[in-house]
């Protein structure tokens, strides 16, 4: 992204809201894992993966560790969530705490639709026959009283076909439209005498890359080159032939062209804000759960390892108006410090774990630590696609610590170590565990890593 | 439940606890033990009646020690009774042994919580035992009572912050600064024995975390003498 340095200008709009209004852009922000469930569950509960567990065997979000929309609703403020990924769903518990939450993959999103779905999705998986599923949805229509839900379930079944979650992977334009669609009916639907959380998760700039075909900046692609592109998913760059540099240039071009579009949706949604006077008040924030690979380090999207690539990511904040926090910071900081600094906004009661750190704290974060707890789904994913996969060394678990100086050691589970000095080489080309001058700091640094607290 | 204790602000709720915790040294003068698990909802009754009584604890303090509890929980009732002053006594049931058979979790919570905690209601010849059970925790405490008469063994029960809510609780611990077990601080939201508290819990409420085996026979656990 532009706004952070990159080269290419991605986020004009982005640059023009930092320059003109009072954004606080945070240049050292960490994510706590690699991929979207494990973070958002941080991003959530304020916990590290070691903490919450979740993306290990569990993909849920547990019920026994305060969320931040239950405590945003029990402090009186009205809660809509809008998601565009599968995996940030009311099936795995994301849910929790939102007065009306938007999966948009769904055609109907009401809460009495979107209860009994979630019932009929977990019961499904045992009843074998399609006339037992049928008779499972005329039971859950008739134990609720939801006389329409039948027909609706039809008609919703219909549009997922067209616009569901595998879907949303290759076509995310319309749920990107349709998130920010459905943030502004909220908000004007709102009563305005209570204050609210609106938490939005947009799949554009995820892969599969597939931007409006309008945006034609940073090098020609041919509408045939896009189409073959399109169907370059990581088993075959894992499973089967590792993608040559062409491919990769190509990929980065379309990625670089979603982040153009999205940079035009953010700029459509914050002049919304500013210009309904909503904006003074509130508390805004930009960020990402995830980078991505396209090549670098011979990766590709986000599965193995806790490069940089994957885990240094955008981070930026409207604070409001009363707050004097903006500008360019370098302090140390990871994406679920937003718990911690929400939490003291609001004032909540509740205990704010340790491992997050309220940005509005003039104390700064010591370090940031990281965890790829698991990468047994996509090894069977991979399995599943070539049996005769082999597996490499890299496709294990990996935690990784950076220290306030900006040293970052990566070990994996087999104890492979990596150390990197990030002021000057911030993604890891130049790797430093022999170098005699990093011998002494190693062993510091693997016992930070052991003990995180 | 009382919708309108429920609905109050939350001085009125603790006006209401003292009433409820001074009424009971009327009735049973110094013949009551309040429980005290170590967690958040037992941490504010303790500062309820040291509020009530000029920061002193009049009546003596029971905690189970279960065996298979967190090492966080006894380390804070110990530093809590240090600082608080307060007479602090750990009930056990001294028959189980390292040669205990495995039990099921319902059969567990009563050999190591009930039974050591009714043994000690008859040994100290208690009238009442105060506890900190809240009408919005879990369903089978919803109709409790303020003073619940209990049969086995016989005395009564003393819950006085029935009408607390969850966010009362923590609003009450920030506004007097009380302090609380870390393991609030690592995300726990409620605290059971370490084998039955599952952080992974997917049962959707505050006792979420807790064995779901355990919940079910909550009604017949708490007619035994559980909270």
């Amino acid at each position: 992204m532009s706004v952070h340095g990159y080269e290419r200008q991605t986020t004009p709009y982005l640059e023009r809201m930092t320059e003109e209004d009072a954004f606080a852009v945070y240049q050292r922000c960490f994510a706590p894992a690699s991929w979207t469930v494990p973070v958002h569950a941080s991003l959530f509960t304020g916990l590290y993966p070691f903490e919450h567990r979740v993306g290990d065997d569990n993909v849920c979000l547990p019920d026994n560790m305060y969320c931040i929309a239950e405590i945003l609703k029990y402090l009186g403020y009205a809660t809509y969530g809008v998601t565009s990924n599968g995996l940030v769903s009311g099936l795995l518990n994301f849910h929790r705490g939102f007065d009306e939450f938007y999966e948009m993959w769904h055609y109907y999103n009401s809460r009495e639709f979107s209860e009994i779905n979630q019932i009929f999705s977990r019961s499904k998986k045992n009843v074998e026959s399609e006339l037992g599923r049928f008779l499972l949805l005329l039971r859950l229509s008739y134990s609720h009283r939801a006389y329409t839900f039948l027909l609706k379930k039809f008609i919703d079944t219909a549009y997922k076909k067209i616009n569901g979650i595998n879907a949303i992977v290759k076509k995310s334009v319309h749920a990107t439209l349709r998130t920010i669609d459905t943030a502004k009916k909220m908000l004007y639907a709102r009563n305005t005498r209570n204050p609210f959380f609106l938490f939005l998760n947009i799949m554009e700039s995820h892969n599969q890359y597939n931007p409006p075909s309008r945006i034609n900046a940073f090098g020609k692609i041919s509408p045939k080159t896009r189409e073959d592109v399109l169907k370059k998913y990581e088993w075959h760059h894992y499973a089967g032939s590792p993608f040559p540099a062409e491919i990769f240039e190509i990929l980065n071009v379309l990625y670089d062209r979603e982040v153009l579009f999205l940079d035009s949706v953010l700029w459509d949604f914050y002049s919304f804000l500013k210009n309904r006077e909503i904006l003074d008040n509130t508390l805004l924030i930009i960020t990402s759960d995830h980078g991505e690979f396209l090549g670098e380090h011979g990766q590709f999207n986000h599965v193995f390892t806790l490069y940089n690539e994957l885990l240094h990511v955008p981070l930026l904040i409207r604070f409001p108006k009363d707050l004097a926090l903006r500008g360019q910071m370098n302090n140390l900081v990871q994406l679920h410090d937003i718990f911690a600094t929400i939490a003291e906004l609001t004032s909540s009661p509740l205990p704010i774990p340790d491992s997050s750190e309220s940005l509005l704290s003039s104390d700064s974060r010591k370090i940031a630590y990281s965890q790829l707890l698991n990468c047994d789904r996509p090894l069977r994913k991979f399995r599943q696609k070539n049996p005769s996969f082999i597996l490499q060394d890299f496709m294990q678990p990996h935690t990784s610590l950076i220290t306030e100086d900006m040293i970052k050691v990566i070990r994996r589970a087999d104890g492979h170590t990596e150390i990197y000095d990030l002021t000057k080489d911030l993604y890891e080309t130049r790797e430093l565990s022999n170098s005699p001058a990093y011998s002494e700091q190693k062993l510091k640094l693997l016992q930070l890593l052991e003990e995180p607290h | 439940m009382d919708k309108k204790l429920f609905e109050m602000t939350l001085e009125e709720k603790e006006n209401y606890s003292k009433q409820i915790i001074n009424e009971s040294y009327n009735k049973f003068g110094n013949e009551v033990a309040v429980a005290f698990s170590g967690g958040k909802d037992s941490t504010t009754l303790l500062h309820l009646v040291r509020t009530a009584f000029d920061s002193t604890i009049p009546w003596q303090v029971f905690t189970l020690d279960t065996g298979f509890d967190f090492k966080e929980i006894p380390e804070f009732v110990k530093k809590l009774a240090k600082e608080w002053k307060f007479d602090l006594t750990f009930l056990k049931n001294h028959e189980i042994t390292a040669e205990t058979p495995l039990m099921d979790k319902a059969e567990c919570c009563y050999t190591r919580k009930v039974i050591p905690l009714n043994t000690a209601i008859i040994d100290h010849k208690l009238k009442a035992l105060m506890t900190a059970v809240r009408w919005d925790e879990q369903s089978a405490r919803a109709n409790e009572q303020f003073f619940a008469a209990k049969e086995t063994p016989p005395h009564v029960r003393i819950q006085p912050i029935l009408h607390f809510r969850e966010l009362d609780i923590w609003s009450y611990i920030k506004k007097y600064s009380i302090p609380y077990c870390e393991l609030y601080k690592k995300g726990f939201r409620s605290i059971d024995c370490e084998p039955c508290t599952n952080p992974l819990s997917k049962a959707g409420m505050e006792r979420g975390g807790r064995d779901p085996d355990k919940e079910k026979v909550m009604e017949r656990l708490r007619e035994a003498g559980y909270f």
